[in-house]
């Protein structure tokens, strides 16, 4: 939500978080999960930066075959955007997050996941709540290729809302309709 | 030299059903005659092989005629057309085609016997059709 | 007749609704796939870089693609592609709201796999997913070969489709020809689907010697779902105005077609010709099956003047025949009860007279058989004929009469594996009742003829391998002994008796002749044995080879002429007997490779070391749409005739051509044809010589046929077609006669041609 930025940051992980003078980052290792507000990061590693503004930014890094993981509640909807990536940055400032690498993201309206979105690189900036995903800078496939996320395509999967033109038009959807 | 009495075909399964066949096909009766004993089903999904009549027509075409379209010569076709599948939908006989002809001499005077003796050639045809499938329908593996 | 036309859907099928509504949940999710993509949830996203939208059935690709999810609204700009089912469609831009498919579609090019033929429109207005207008369309299934203008091209100013009501119009249509308008129809309406419509179908182009030019317009008209007509008026230039009408009907329990063709004044003869053709069968109550075929004709050149309109196999032979049987099983015995009215119209020439076969009218029978106990089977038929002459005004001074005949015989088959032994008595008896006895040659008389036969036979089988393939090759003697005493048959009429062809059937039947009124006088055995290869897999009969001959121990006196009329007394009492063996039959069909197939036949006299009469045919087919044939028949003074019979590419451009354009034989030259050549008259009978060039999206079909009316007067006709692929066929329709008469023949466009019924017409 808009609020969590300046909200306090906690930050639990199996290590004390070791300072790293030179890059002034605190660095934490270890099942590492950061909280501020209805923010929670999961991670192997983490980094927090203070930057001279006094805004944090986070940059959480997966290991082997555990990805980064990142939650956050939408403003005023019973809506979270949850996603995975092999890195994801977290920036307080413009309350704006990057996954990076193999990312996915959902936006989950109650338990059900309305958008599905992947690709190589997903930028969400939860204040104007848009998003953004791009290809891997690999050259674009041949046209056969499957397009799928691995080989620089993105995918998104848009579920129209309930009352949005697309549902009203349907014909009246079967009871066995998901909501 | 090897000749030994043939035995008639016995057909490796128990029921038939013939689909696919119009009711009064002469052809239809010739092979019913010839089943022995094996089984003639009605309903296809009971037999265990299904044999289905893709095409079954007695054809004529004029071959010969005299200088004033008096017909002298005329061929006639007996065609048959089928498919055998086992009871899953397994095909046991792709689609294949039997097509006999034989000729007959014609006269316009003649009309009335050279319809009956049509109709016994149509009939020596369709014996000889009958007796091609069931040799077919011998070599053929349902289980 | 009225031309085959066959138009399925030329232009942009609406899209279906998505598959089933109960299937999609509260608005089907979108799939987006791109380089790119950004938006925010629930309110929008734009995709770049090779995009593609998928919902449902529906797939758009374009260079630039955005969805609005409040509207549901998709646009796409750039190398627009969009498929629906199997149509596909491209262009610049498209915008459309998804759910009621509802929007446009900016300089679109369309494709149609199901007629293989598409086209460009300025703009398609989706209206919803049943209905959408194209403006500005065109339509043809000459595809951009990169020869410029393609071959045809049906332009029209708006084509508006509703697939619920199945129907496509064109509004200010245009068929183009190599740029030359050959057809122009303000409304032009067409089906969407194979179901039948009414409507004007292509016209039809004539010529021949005898009627001029001839251009008929056919109206199809659908009546319902089981009755439809064809109604076409004629214009003949020489002969003036005619209508043809074709009526078919299908009732629960009964069905039929009737034609009628009437030229109400024939400016050429000055009086009004017609023809009716009715075919009605149809079950009645208690199992009774009923079927009328009937064809009469006005007068007796009608079969020369409109050998289009023929309808008959035998041309100057026209019959009605009423038939009613009814099966019945009555205990024991399965019988067949049967009435029958048979009538003749001979169509007479002076040069060439037709003696016209008996009329029965009526005839009334029964016929059974039954298996008696101890393994006897019997079979009988009782008959009476009424049997009267043509009336068609002529003279004609033949004996009529009434017969009642009775056919029985009792037989006691013994069989077993690879072997049968059939004895069997049989009678033949018949009573004459005698109306008019033409010169008091017959008066009522009545006679009985007693046969003894026996019938035995064996079939023995081995493994062989001929030309190096495993075959089962079978050997089959038979024996067939008959006795049947002389019974004085000159004094009784003949009313439906004629000599049977010496065949591998009529050798082993008892009676030389077929019909009731003769039988053969005859102590005979016939031997014969027969060899066939069957391939051991597949039990395909590869070859057949037999010999027959029949050895006579007493001479025969009621003989059939070597034309097949009875004869009797040939031989005078008491003369010493002469012919100890018939003539030798040998009879042969060899399949041996899917390429080649023959066939033979020789019936050979002994006596005159001549053949009384051979048939030797052969055909070559190698591949699709390449066939050679020819057959040599003789019918010793009767019939001598070469026929020959091809279907061949004259000229198929090069290779590479070929590949470059989609059609896989296009740019190809036929030649197609047949030709009747008769030894006897020396003169070529009935010949057909074609043209067929298949350019791939179209096929022209120019087909001369000449029909011999007599001895030296011929009928020759020209058929003239175009065939757009895809679309449909202008002209008169050649197939019909090619594929009746030229054996082997196979179409060009086999999958796509909806035959020769006016099934789906579609309307110019």
């Amino acid at each position: 939500a808009r609020t969590d930025r300046n909200q306090p940051i906690t930050i639990d992980a199996d290590k004390p978080g070791t300072v790293d003078m030179l890059k002034q980052v605190v660095v934490f290792n270890g099942n590492v999960v950061i909280t501020q507000g209805s923010i929670t990061i999961r991670a192997e590693r983490a980094e927090i930066r203070e930057g001279a503004d006094g805004f944090r930014s986070a940059v959480a890094v997966g290991s082997g075959g555990q990805q980064a993981s990142f939650r956050q509640k939408r403003e005023g909807l019973d809506e979270y955007i949850q996603g995975t990536a092999d890195r994801i940055e977290y920036e307080g400032r413009g309350d704006v997050v990057r996954f990076v690498g193999k990312a996915q993201v959902q936006r989950l309206r109650g338990s059900v996941a309305a958008d599905q979105i992947s690709g190589e690189r997903i930028t969400y900036d939860s204040t104007t709540e848009v998003f953004s995903v791009a290809g891997s800078t690999a050259p674009a496939p041949a046209e056969g290729a499957a397009s799928g996320p691995g080989n620089g395509r993105v995918r998104v999967i848009l579920t129209p809302r309930e009352g949005s033109a697309a549902a009203e038009a349907a014909p009246a959807p079967a009871s066995g309709a998901s909501r | 030299c090897g000749f030994q009495l043939q035995r008639p075909p016995e057909l490796p399964f128990r029921t038939i059903a013939l689909t696919g066949f119009n009711p009064r096909s002469p052809l239809l009766a010739e092979l019913r005659s010839r089943l022995g004993n094996t089984q003639l089903t009605e309903n296809p999904a009971q037999a265990e092989v299904v044999l289905q009549a893709l095409t079954d027509a007695r054809e004529r075409s004029v071959v010969a005629t005299t200088a004033a379209g008096q017909v002298r010569e005329v061929q006639l076709r007996s065609r048959f057309n089928f498919r055998v599948q086992a009871r899953g939908g397994r095909v046991l006989l792709p689609p294949s085609e039997l097509l006999l002809t034989r000729d007959m001499s014609y006269n316009e005077t003649a009309a009335l016997a050279k319809e009956q003796e049509e109709a016994q050639l149509y009939r020596a045809m369709e014996a000889d059709i009958a007796q091609q499938v069931l040799r077919r329908l011998a070599a053929v593996q349902p289980a | 007749a009225a031309p085959a036309a066959s138009a399925p859907s030329p232009a942009a099928s609406a899209p279906a609704a998505p598959a089933n509504p109960a299937s999609s949940p509260a608005g089907q999710p979108v799939l987006l796939q791109a380089d790119r993509i950004s938006g925010r949830p629930d309110l929008d996203a734009v995709a770049e870089g090779n995009a593609e939208l998928q919902r449902g059935p529906l797939t758009i690709r374009a260079d630039k693609l955005s969805y609005d999810s409040v509207g549901d609204l998709a646009k796409a700009q750039g190398n627009v592609r969009i498929t629906r089912g199997e149509d596909r469609f491209s262009g610049p831009e498209l915008q459309i709201q998804l759910q009621r498919f509802e929007g446009y579609f900016l300089q679109p090019e369309y494709f149609f796999p199901s007629t293989g033929a598409g086209g460009k429109a300025d703009r398609i207005d989706f209206i919803d997913d049943q209905r959408s207008q194209l403006w500005g369309a065109t339509y043809s299934s000459c595809g951009a070969d990169g020869s410029g203008t393609p071959a045809w091209l049906l332009g029209a100013d708006r084509i508006k489709l509703d697939r619920e009501a199945n129907e496509g119009v064109a509004e200010g249509g245009v068929l183009r020809f190599y740029g030359v308008p050959i057809l122009a129809a303000p409304k032009l309406s067409f089906p969407l689907t194979d179901e039948r419509k009414s409507g004007w179908l292509p016209p039809s182009l004539d010529v021949d010697n005898k009627s001029g030019l001839g251009l008929g317009v056919p109206y199809y008209w659908n009546i319902a779902p089981n009755r439809d007509a064809t109604i076409t008026p004629t214009v003949m230039t020489r002969r003036g105005f005619s209508a043809e009408a074709q009526f078919r009907y299908l009732e629960p329990s009964f069905r039929g077609e009737l034609n009628l063709h009437a030229l109400p004044d024939d400016r050429v003869t000055n009086t009004a010709r017609h023809a009716i053709r009715l075919f009605h069968e149809g079950d009645a109550p208690q199992g009774i099956h009923y079927s009328l075929r009937s064809v009469r004709v006005s007068d007796d050149d009608y079969w020369k003047d409109f050998s289009s309109q023929a309808s008959s196999w035998t041309p100057r032979l026209l019959s009605t025949d009423l038939q009613a049987d009814r099966s019945f099983r009555w205990n024991g015995i399965d019988a067949t009860a049967y009435a029958r009215v048979q009538q003749w119209q001979v169509l007479q020439q002076d040069d060439a007279r037709i003696v016209a076969p008996y009329q029965r009218s009526p005839q009334l029978g029964l016929r059974g058989t039954s298996v008696l106990g101890g393994g006897f089977e019997t079979a009988f038929e009782t008959e009476i004929n009424h049997f009267t002459r043509p009336t068609n005004g002529q003279l004609d001074l033949l004996p009529t009469g009434t017969r009642l005949h009775a056919l029985g015989s009792i037989s006691r088959p013994w069989r077993g594996p690879g072997w049968w032994l059939v004895p069997k008595a049989s009678v033949n008896a018949a009573q004459y009742q005698i109306d008019r006895s033409a010169g008091g040659l017959y008066d009522n008389h009545s006679r009985t003829i007693p046969t003894v036969s026996v019938d035995g036979g064996m079939v023995f089988e081995r493994q062989a391998t001929w030309f190096g393939q495993a075959t089962r090759q079978t050997l089959e003697p038979r024996l067939l002994y008959v006795n049947t005493p002389y019974r004085e048959q000159r004094n009784t009429p003949n009313f439906d008796a004629w000599g049977k062809d010496f065949n591998a059937v009529s050798v082993y039947s008892e009676n030389e002749f077929s019909g009731v009124d003769r039988v053969s006088d005859r102590n005979t055995l016939t031997a014969g044995v027969t060899t066939r290869l069957l391939d051991a897999t597949t039990g395909v009969e590869k070859l057949r080879l037999g010999v027959a001959q029949r050895l006579q121990f007493r001479d025969q006196r009621v003989v059939a002429n070597p034309d097949g009329t009875p004869n009797i007394d040939s031989v005078p009492e008491g003369a010493p007997d002469t012919q100890r063996l018939s003539d030798l039959l040998l009879f042969g069909s060899a399949a041996l490779s899917p390429r080649w197939a023959v066939d033979g036949a020789v019936q050979y006299n002994p006596e005159s070391r001549r053949a009384v009469r051979s048939l030797l045919s052969t055909r070559y087919s190698p591949g699709p749409f390449r066939t050679l044939s020819a057959s040599y028949r003789l019918t010793r003074n009767l019939s001598e005739q070469l026929e020959l019979g091809w279907q061949w590419p004259l000229y198929r451009r090069s290779a590479e051509q070929v590949r470059a354009n989609a059609g896989a034989c296009s740019g190809t030259l036929y030649g197609v044809g047949r030709l009747n050549y008769s030894l006897r008259d020396s003169r070529v009978t009935d010949s057909i010589v074609g043209m067929e060039y298949d350019a791939g999206c179209w096929i022209g079909r120019v087909v001369a046929e000449r029909l011999s009316t007599g001895r030296s007067e011929a009928t020759t006709r020209l058929l003239v077609q175009l065939e757009l692929v895809g679309l449909s066929r202008l002209g008169s329709n050649p197939l019909k006669v090619l594929k009746d008469n030229v054996p082997g023949y196979q179409l060009l466009r086999e999958d796509r041609d909806s035959g020769t019924d006016a099934s789906t017409p579609a309307a110019f």
